[in-house]
């Protein structure tokens, strides 16, 4: 059938992918270690080596205040894995990756397929939308914060008293609510991100494919499930893990709006971490909270690339 | 745009980076460097700030004062974080709740020499945090504040509201005004930040507090239960997002004439003044009576702003001549008209200065500040003085730090979750009561448990109080 | 009316009007900073401003100096931007042209350290500089910023890479050059685009980061915006003024950037074709 040969000659492209390069350029593997050391010694110096010694801290009982040490081997880990406290701000984590993933990932690629119209002024359109991504967290946590304020707020003015749309003001910042502000508020900031990334990868698209598919009498919707969605989808899986990692270890977007509350509801992990640091006094169970988080990322990352991998094995 | 430029481009920055660094050190090297830690970031008392230690530096041209800033929120972080790596503490505002902690591990300068150069008597009794396990001073007071009640005396008498004075007339006025014009009943707010210094002064006036001066537990005084169970009942009438507010979302909703009552020391009064006019005008403040019947010891909440200095400062006498410097006197004087009224002296004579300042809020809100200045004499501080409400109800400064503050009443503190449960999961008072009970007795013997600690000596007397 | 007309109104009105509901509180930003104090603080909040005022700026700026953390900020932006494309760009290469296992593993270890949470090393990593000496420098920041953001960009920089052909090089070489001329000359220019595309990350880095900042910069003229901001709120400031005009002026030069840049943007995020 017609569409089916239009997506079939869309999966051939996408899955020829970029040129490869080969190893036509010989061994030259001295040459390719000398360019990757820099990268390789910043990343050790500044990165590894102080997680390695954060990592020797998870095993310490370590008193913030008088950085007394005791050795105490697992106990840290162990404490961890039985706290309450613990797997109440795992849940929580979870639930704000989840919703933040969701809505930018929908959002961004939506506001991406609009943008990829064709209209006059479009770069200037484009530029527009990438300020949020360019507003600094503690900005753009204050102007949601003013924006949401219960008492000088306009957002509640406009809902109860303006436009009348709600009889109640909405508690922005009350449990069952403060989610959604804080997913909200992360959902402003990086919208152009995921918006721009998808529309760079939505301009790679053989324009003759969309017009080979309207032709033959595809619709819209099927346009974008047999032919967009497959095209971009590379780039959202690839954007889905960054930003799943970048929001687990997330802490500004999360506690600058209601510092960890009210009860506790915006304590994720970074924000937990941060009170047994500082509550709790002790260094050396925060780092062991850190820890089990980086191994339940790693392994959720891992997951996602064998999904991945499986997903496209059965594309093609 | 083209690689040369960015070449070009590129070796230009390195070689200003690099001419930077090297410059750093050199002019550092002939003066007394002093690093002077500060949170009192409102840029009117930095302005200040930085004009006292301008005049500082002009007398003393052998030492410099270096000025780091920080948050509230960051500022026991920031602290720990230098002690960690092993930097110089110099001057800096002690956060309460690390007070003992360091003071413990030897971490703190003594400052007696400074009070004794200037003499105990000219302070305000309880304004000087001796430290009773061995009657030396390692904080010197910079200010104090303390609280007191501002109403809507406008609103009051369209409703044919009496003066608020009792618990009595702060429900029935909080319950008549709520839902009229857009405002809320009260401000009186159980958010993490704030609740805590809001609920104290009904703590103690109904004769309840936290612990003992012996570090046993008081939070389950019948008191306290009333205290609570009062508190909750206002907390029905404050504005829906207060459980979250930050700390001046208080002073503003006054302001924006959301609430007609509002428990909050001087910078309510100084803001409003200055914002509000028209709503300042009409605005009564008064001492704040909030037990029953107008009942019960006569405390508010109140805090003093203290700042130590390091043991390990490298140039500990110019650290100690700064700080004297800072803190009396005309410079004294300065600093506290930064926000006159929030930032209160500590010295009876600046205190009564304060009042001839020819400066325009102390010109038209004159009762306001001797208000403030007057319920300075009799604020209680609930992580520095554990255990001032004694037993038969009599209050008496105990001067005794609470060590385990930072559990009970830290990021999250124990009361706060107990009133937002109460408003926010409709968990029945006596149920939320007893698991804070709870929880401030687990905390307790927690910290306890980690560290060693036994009770102040019973017969020390703090100087300077009668 | 036509079908088309229409249609293309229709398109006009939802990407203008994307951009304009993303922009929204913007606008009320813009609005706010303009408004007297007194007038910000009041309910029900006026709209349009009804005293136009611009002492929100001038006293905000006088009061705390704002311009030095602005210039600090742009500053180590800069610098780490520069440093990072230093690093990253060799390396990118390297990593889309070899692909042997010692290669794989160097780009696995990169995609496992940009796991580590921020949070564990800023103790650590704060001790080391302020052992070296650069406790309250600035440009202690640009080697951590560019630990942080290295993952990334090598992870997009390396498609870009992979998506120049082969032959460009090997022409080059052919004409006598080395490996590391073809590099520079031939391939680099190439990648321009997609360099700039990541750059933006640096630049984003340098002038919005708060955690590293805020722990190792402690005086007002070292401060960098964020731990800056972040400096007066708390018990110093709720002047909500002050803070609208000074998110206004956090995001100003923002403006001459993004308007720059969105160009090379697009193009860059598109010329590599990503693959993850």
């Amino acid at each position: 059938m017609a569409l089916t040969r239009a997506v079939k000659s869309a999966d051939a492209v996408r899955a020829a992918g970029p040129k490869r390069s080969g190893d036509g350029l010989g061994s030259g593997t001295v040459f390719g270690l000398l360019m990757v050391a820099p990268a390789v010694l910043v990343l050790v110096c500044v990165l590894l080596y102080p997680a390695f010694v954060a990592l020797q801290s998870s095993f310490y009982r370590i008193v913030t205040v008088t950085r007394a040490e005791t050795f105490v081997g697992l106990t840290n880990y162990e404490k961890v894995l039985v706290e309450q406290a613990f797997w109440e701000s795992l849940q929580r984590s979870v639930i704000w990756s989840v919703g933040a993933m969701t809505t930018q990932m929908i959002a961004g690629v939506a506001v991406a397929l609009v943008l990829h119209k064709q209209i006059r002024g479009r770069s200037f359109v484009r530029g527009l939308v990438l300020f949020p991504y360019l507003v600094p967290a503690i900005v753009a946590v204050l102007i949601w914060r003013w924006i949401f304020s219960d008492t000088v707020g306009v957002a509640n003015w406009l809902l109860v008293d303006s436009w009348g749309i709600l009889d109640q003001p909405i508690p922005w910042f009350n449990p069952g609510w403060v989610m959604v502000s804080v997913i909200v508020m992360s959902l402003w900031k990086y919208l152009p991100y995921w918006a721009l990334f998808v529309l760079a990868r939505l301009q790679t698209l053989p324009p003759d494919l969309i017009d080979a598919a309207k032709i033959d009498g595809a619709s819209a919707w099927q346009r974008f499930r047999y032919i967009t969605l497959p095209w971009i989808l590379p780039v959202v899986i690839v954007l889905l893990v960054l930003r799943t990692i970048w929001a687990f270890n997330e802490f500004d977007m999360v506690y600058l709006p209601a510092g960890g509350g009210p009860l506790f509801e915006t304590t994720t992990i970074p924000v937990y971490i941060r009170r047994v640091a500082f509550e709790f006094g002790d260094m050396g169970h925060a780092a062991a909270v850190a820890m089990v988080m980086l191994v339940m990322v790693a392994i959720l990352t891992n997951v996602y690339f064998w999904v991945y991998r499986r997903a496209e094995d059965r594309l093609n | 745009m083209n690689i040369r430029r960015l070449k070009s481009v590129g070796s230009a920055l390195s070689c200003a980076a690099l001419l930077a660094v090297a410059a750093g050190p050199v002019d550092a090297q002939e003066k007394q460097i002093v690093p002077f830690l500060t949170a009192e970031s409102s840029p009117d008392s930095v302005q200040a700030i930085l004009g006292l230690i301008a005049e500082f530096e002009e007398q003393n041209p052998d030492i410099g004062i270096e000025l780091q800033l920080t948050s509230n929120d960051n500022r026991g972080p920031r602290i720990i974080n230098s002690v960690s790596v092993g930097d110089e503490l110099g001057i800096f505002e002690i956060e309460r709740r690390l007070v003992p902690d360091f003071t413990r591990a030897g971490y703190l300068l003594p400052l007696d020499s400074i009070v004794e150069e200037i003499g105990i008597e000219k302070f305000i009794p309880g304004s000087l945090l001796y430290w009773p396990w061995d009657g030396h001073l390692y904080q010197f007071t910079s200010d104090l504040s303390a609280a007191t009640l501002y109403w809507r005396k406008d609103t009051f008498e369209e409703a044919g509201l009496a003066e608020p004075d009792s618990f009595e007339r702060l429900l029935e006025a909080s319950e008549r005004l709520h839902g009229q014009n857009g405002m809320s009943g009260n401000a009186f707010e159980a958010s993490n930040r704030g609740g805590v210094q809001r609920f104290v002064t009904f703590l103690w006036q109904n004769c309840g507090d936290f612990y003992t001066e012996d570090g046993e537990l008081a939070f389950d005084r019948d008191g306290t239960r009333q205290a609570v169970e009062d508190y909750a009942a206002l907390n029905a009438f404050n504005p829906g997002g207060s459980h979250s507010w930050g700390s001046l979302d208080a002073v503003n909703s006054f302001i924006a004439g959301r609430v007609p009552l509002a428990l909050f020391p001087g910078r309510l009064g100084f803001n409003l003044a200055n914002n509000a006019p028209d709503i300042a005008k009409v605005t009564g403040n008064r001492e704040a009576r909030v037990a029953r019947g107008g009942e019960g010891p006569r405390v508010v909440y109140g805090a003093v702003t203290s700042y130590s200095i390091g043991s390990t400062v490298r140039h500990p006498e110019a650290a100690k001549k700064f700080l004297k410097f800072l803190f009396t006197g005309d410079q004294l004087l300065t600093y506290s008209m930064g926000v006159p009224g929030h930032i209160a002296p500590a010295i009876k004579e600046v205190q009564a200065r304060m009042l001839e300042q020819d400066d325009p809020y102390i010109n038209d809100y004159r009762d306001w500040v001797e208000t403030i200045l007057e319920a300075t004499t009799y604020f209680n501080a609930e992580a520095q003085n554990m255990g001032s409400i004694k037993d038969d109800c009599t209050f008496e400064k105990s001067l005794v730090p609470m060590p385990w503050s930072a559990r009970v009443m830290g990021q999250s503190p124990v009361v706060s979750t107990m009133f937002q449960r109460i408003s926010l999961q409709d968990v029945p008072v006596e149920e939320a009561y007893a698991d804070a009970v709870e929880e401030h007795r687990a905390q307790m013997e927690a910290w306890k448990q980690e560290n060693d600690w036994e009770p102040a000596p019973a017969d020390w007397t703090p100087p300077g109080m009668q | 009316m036509s079908g088309a007309l229409i249609r293309t109104v229709g398109r006009y009105l939802l990407v203008y009007g994307v951009a304009f509901l993303i922009l929204l509180p913007f606008l009320w930003v813009c609005l706010s900073a303009f408004k007297p104090e007194s007038e910000l603080l009041r309910y029900p909040p006026t709209l349009l401003p009804q005293k136009w005022t611009v002492t929100n700026f001038t006293q905000f700026f006088e009061a705390t100096s704002f311009h030095i953390a602005m210039f600090n900020s742009g500053m180590i932006a800069a610098l780490t931007t520069v440093l990072a494309m230093g690093v990253a760009a060799p390396a990118a290469y390297a990593l889309a042209r070899f692909h042997n296992r010692l290669f794989e593993s160097i780009a696995r270890l990169f995609v496992y350290t940009y796991m580590i949470p921020a949070i564990l090393l800023v103790l650590p990593v704060y001790k080391i500089f302020f052992n070296l000496g650069l406790g309250n420098n600035l440009w202690g920041l640009a080697p951590i910023y560019t630990a942080l953001v290295l993952p990334l960009m090598l992870w997009t920089l390396r498609s870009f890479f992979a998506g120049i052909p082969v032959e460009l090089e090997e022409a080059a070489m052919v004409d006598g050059a080395n490996r590391f001329q073809a590099f520079w000359k031939v391939v680099l220019p190439q990648a321009i685009p997609g360099m700039i595309a990541t750059g933006i990350v640096a630049i984003n880095i340098g002038w919005s980061e708060y955690l590293f900042a805020a722990t190792l910069l402690t005086s007002p003229d070292t401060m960098t915006i964020s731990p800056r901001l972040e400096s007066f709120m708390g018990r110093g400031l709720y002047n909500w003024g002050w803070l609208m005009a000074g998110a206004l002026a956090v995001t100003g030069p923002l403006i001459i950037v993004a308007a720059f840049m969105q160009r090379h943007l697009i193009a860059g995020w598109g010329a590599g074709a990503l693959k993850g």
